[in-house]
């Protein structure tokens, strides 16, 4: 099995191959780490002429003609956002800036709890239409800025998904920063990947194919989770960890940062409910609870 | 062809904007999948079609096809060209899927000429193709976009330049910087009318990446080297890499290094009088350069300035940028994340406040508005956050295109075609800044010579 490692969305994306000869796969994760720095230009809120930086910049009665991939990558994110009565919500960007702009010491306490309250007013007063039939966007009422950084690494694994099938590689393994893998066939003389999902002392092993899980939690973030429906942090949540798996690594990225944010009872309902759910995992007092269809 | 209008912008703004206002939706929905009211702003209906073919289906063609061409109202696709059959044909489908549009495909460019009824053309192909290509094309009174470089000969290079101010056609290169609202905005607002840095004395670019990639045909693509014989290649290699070849191609001084040595040129308002450069292809072996370096020296209307460009190819840290450095002032401008304007501590904080309150600029990261007036602020008191400086709206100008710059350059080309624009970066342009790119080649060749550059050697 061959392995390969890029920097691009802030994270590192890792692609393992196996099946092919070591040019071959090599010459395949190069294509893989083209795309995604294609794609990163197209959905990052950093890089000034992305789609999502031009969308943040519309103006009353603007609209836009987007690239495919964007177009698509909302499309999806508005469904996972209707799906989770909007604990899922890419229009969190101007809180994130918010939230940097203190930690650099550009706000004070008291400019930083007016900005977040200010940023939910303005908020709850935009309309952004995203057109049904063509890859345009309309800008009804500014006040909401868009951040793709809860499904555009899931967004990504699925496209190289779609380029790796082109290129007639049937067996691989890819993971964008830990949080989300999305895998096809299995290693050498294995028809599945194996993974882990734990936390603390808890564990199960997994036997992944064709399919893509996401985890969310509160290692890297802190116990400061932020809540697009109040438009503030919370303390409270009920899980160490959440996994969610799907088939595509768009939806198990999303959902599992909306899920991570639900009760028990809300998880175990949606689990239920909705149909690009293959299963879902959370941990709580260090112990695994596993929702299966 | 479409009515002439002012601006690119009005394509989106205007009058179009308020007639779809007045039918629009609600405020306070969030984000929406849903239709305004009396249907969508666009008018791509109402303009006429310019109908255009895309020759090479490799990953710059593919990037026209696919990013570039659907964002441009009535920039109509209707050919694909490329000498790999599973490559235009695989081309030719993800376009249908995407766009719901067919096109047709052709393995030969003439051959296509002949068929199809076009407007213009964009040559996504290699380099020693571009010229013969180009020079038909625009004899066939059709319009030529052109990827930079022109060509992997000088002397080509100028026929190119020549060929379109004969025919009176358009021939537009692909240095997209050229077209970038920011580089734009800080060319004619920051430097040329503001004077925002003082006079630029230097000029620093860098292209850093892990390798140089090598290609490969992918298992799908069906090659037959006996006909790609018939289009210059003389193996698989060559056609997935021609980058690398000296008779194909310009190597990464001419793909990466052109683009950046080019901003110099402009923001300069000169070219270099001498070129140092030096190189070697010690890392790869590969016939080209795979890391050089280049010294420039100019004489600009405010006084002498220098160019520093590197090219590394071993290394990814720091990416891609072009630095600026002025006695008022310092700037990085880059088509990624790297972006900043700098005050030099001389110049008082107020004199920058003018930028801040035309709007040209912005500080603290945007978060201005949310500050507080301090009640009893003593002066004395916490320390301080540094200051930093961004390009806010970019206000004042003729056009801002609102697209990532390879989209913006070809629209431009679509709009001077429809006659509402003039070309951004025509080729005789493009030929003032190929000159000293063929010289920064001529040096590493000779092992690190200093080179003259005389002014006439710049006239087309």
């Amino acid at each position: 099995m061959l392995s390969y490692e890029h920097q691009a969305m802030a994270t590192q994306f890792v692609v393992q191959i196996d099946g092919v000869d070591e040019a071959y796969a090599e010459n395949a994760a190069q294509q893989c780490f083209e795309r995604i720095d294609e794609l990163e230009a197209k959905l990052s809120r950093f890089i000034p002429d992305s789609d999502v930086s031009r969308i943040n910049r519309m103006k009353e009665g603007d609209n836009l003609l987007l690239d495919y991939e964007t177009y698509a990558c909302l499309k999806q994110a508005i469904e996972i956002s209707t799906w989770t009565g909007g604990a899922f919500d890419v229009g969190v960007a101007e809180w994130m800036n918010i939230f940097r702009g203190y930690k650099q010491g550009l706000l004070n306490i008291s400019e930083y709890n007016n900005a977040l309250k200010t940023a939910f007013e303005e908020k709850q007063q935009a309309s952004i239409y995203v057109d049904p039939d063509e890859n345009r966007i309309y800008c009804i009422k500014p006040g909401m800025k868009i951040d793709l950084g809860g499904i555009g690494k899931g967004f990504a694994l699925d496209q190289l998904g779609i380029l790796l099938s082109e290129l007639g590689i049937e067996n691989y393994a890819l993971n964008s920063g830990d949080s989300t893998i999305s895998v096809k066939g299995g290693p050498t003389d294995n028809t599945s990947w194996d993974f882990k999902i734990a936390d603390g002392e808890a564990y199960q092993n997994l036997q992944l194919n064709d399919t893509a899980v996401s985890a969310s939690g509160t290692y890297w973030q802190g116990n400061h989770i932020f809540d697009p429906r109040t438009g503030t942090n919370r303390k409270d949540v009920s899980f160490g960890r959440v996994w969610v798996c799907c088939h595509s690594a768009a939806y198990s990225d999303a959902l599992s940062t909306a899920l991570f944010l639900l009760n028990e009872e809300e998880v175990s309902q949606l689990s239920s409910d909705l149909e690009v759910i293959s299963w879902v995992a959370y941990s709580t007092d260090e112990q695994l609870h596993i929702l299966r269809k | 062809m479409a009515e002439k209008r002012t601006s690119s912008q009005n394509v989106e703004s205007g009058q179009n904007r308020r007639t779809f206002l007045k039918t629009a939706g609600v405020f306070g929905a969030g984000l929406i999948l849903a239709k305004p009211l009396g249907g969508r702003a666009g008018i791509a209906s109402a303009l006429d079609q310019i109908n255009v073919a895309v020759v090479g289906c490799g990953s710059r063609g593919r990037g026209v096809i696919f990013s570039n061409i659907p964002k441009i109202e009535g920039c109509n696709l209707v050919a694909v060209c490329d000498v790999i059959e599973s490559r235009r044909e695989q081309t030719k489908d993800r376009f249908k899927a995407e766009q719901g549009k067919k096109v047709n495909a052709y393995e030969d460019f003439y051959d296509m000429l002949e068929k199809e009824k076009l407007d213009a053309i964009v040559l996504t192909t290699p380099d020693f193709w571009h010229a013969k290509h180009t020079i038909d094309a625009l004899e066939a009174g059709i319009h030529v976009y052109c990827e930079k470089a022109m060509s992997n000969r000088l002397e080509d290079a100028k026929n190119m330049a020549q060929a379109m101010k004969k025919t009176g056609k358009l021939l537009q290169i692909g240095r997209q910087r050229r077209s970038n609202d920011r580089y734009r905005f800080t060319y004619q607002k920051l430097l040329q009318q503001e004077k925002m840095f003082g006079r630029l004395t230097h000029a620093i670019g860098q292209w850093n990446r892990s390798r140089i990639w090598t290609q490969m045909p992918n298992k799908k693509d069906n090659i037959n080297l006996s006909r790609l014989k018939r289009y210059g290649f003389d193996n698989v290699d060559q056609v997935y890499n021609w980058r690398n070849y000296k008779e194909l191609g310009g190597g990464v001084v001419s793909d990466l290094g052109s683009h950046q040595i080019d901003i110099f040129n402009w923001f300069f308002n000169a070219y270099p009088k001498t070129v140092y450069a030096a190189g070697n292809n010690s890392y790869f072996g590969f016939e080209q350069a795979d890391t050089m370096a280049t010294i420039l020296e100019y004489d600009t209307p405010n006084g002498p300035a220098i160019g520093i460009y590197e090219n590394i190819s071993n290394s990814r840290a720091i990416g891609v940028y072009e630095r600026f450095i002025g006695d008022k002032g310092a700037f990085i401008i880059s088509e990624g994340k790297d972006n900043k304007l700098y005050r030099e501590s001389a110049v008082a904080a107020s004199e920058w406040q003018k930028y801040i309150d035309k709007g040209y600029i912005s500080n603290l990261g945007d978060l201005q508005k949310y500050k507080e007036q301090e009640q009893g602020d003593s002066g004395i008191k916490e320390t301080a956050p540094q200051i930093s400086y961004d390009i806010n709206d970019m206000k004042d100008m003729d056009i801002v295109y609102n697209l990532a710059a390879h989209t913006a350059h070809l629209k431009n080309f679509i709009e001077a075609l429809r006659g509402n624009e003039k070309l951004n970066y025509d080729a005789e342009e493009s030929f003032k800044s190929e000159v000293c790119i063929y010289k920064i080649h001529e040096a590493i060749n000779h092992g690190g010579n200093r080179i003259t550059i005389k002014d006439s050697e710049y006239k087309v």
